[in-house]
């Protein structure tokens, strides 16, 4: 029993990293090449918080 | 009529994010424009309608009879994120305009959590197939009626005169709170 969910979580999880490189891989339309930055909530702990974008572009420099 | 009355009830009534509090944080980021609200919504509605059809096939067919009903959460988690990813690689193809609009949003539909609460909420009803369906489809249309609605109503809030210390996100819960209690006004009729 434990033999299927081991399978089962592995094609999942295959799966997941298939479509994922899959999105990585294909170009972002023009214009589009940096929107990480959000405003949206005041969640520090979230990457897309604009005050990690504002580091970035400090280490960048 | 019963699925009627389950389509409604789910929509108006029992609205995923003024009754359950799902998808806030959407609600409160994507909300500034209606034209990216609406967007929002779309794309919700595409994600959460196949993800419910999906998780429940998957949940009947492969879980159950494989007796690992225990892996229904980290199984829906894996179905979801990879839905994203094709829903946003299809994007970046088709309609870049889109894609622009919804920006970092996109990615965390991923996140979103009245998508992974349709999924488990079709399995801890003893929905059918169809209900389960017709689940997918109310719960997100539901959701981009009331994100539309309160960004609407959010941009007239940018020229209302607000007090100081009610102004951006207090006074978008106290909308979202009313509208709450609107919505609630509809559970006698169905």
């Amino acid at each position: 029993m434990n033999l299927w969910a081991i399978l089962w979580l592995a094609l999942l999880v295959a799966i997941f990293i298939g479509t994922y490189i899959l999105n990585k891989n294909t170009p972002k339309p023009e214009g589009c090449e940096d929107m990480s930055e959000c405003s949206g909530c005041n969640n520090f702990a979230c990457s897309h918080h604009s005050a990690h974008h504002e580091e970035e572009i400090k280490d960048e420099h | 009529m019963g699925l009627v009355s389950l389509f409604i009830g789910l929509t108006f009534v029992n609205n995923v994010v003024l009754s359950k509090f799902y998808a806030v944080c959407p609600l409160l980021g994507v909300s500034k424009k209606p034209k990216n609200a609406l967007n929002m919504g779309y794309a919700v509605t595409f994600v959460i309608f196949v993800a419910s059809i999906v998780t429940y096939v998957l949940y009947y067919q492969v879980l159950k009879p494989l007796k690992i009903t225990y892996l229904d959460l980290i199984t829906f988690i894996l179905v979801i994120a990879s839905l994203v990813q094709f829903v946003e690689m299809f994007l970046k193809k088709t309609s870049p305009e889109i894609y622009k609009s919804m920006g970092v949003y996109l990615p965390l539909i991923t996140t979103n959590c009245a998508v992974l609460g349709v999924a488990l909420d079709n399995i801890s009803a003893g929905y059918s197939f169809i209900e389960a369906a017709v689940a997918g489809l109310a719960v997100p249309i539901g959701f981009t009626i009331v994100i539309y609605l309160f960004a609407t109503i959010r941009e007239r809030l940018e020229i209302a005169n607000v007090p100081e210390s009610f102004k951006g996100t207090p006074i978008a819960l106290i909308t979202a709170g009313i509208m709450a209690c609107a919505l609630a006004g509809i559970a006698g009729l169905v």
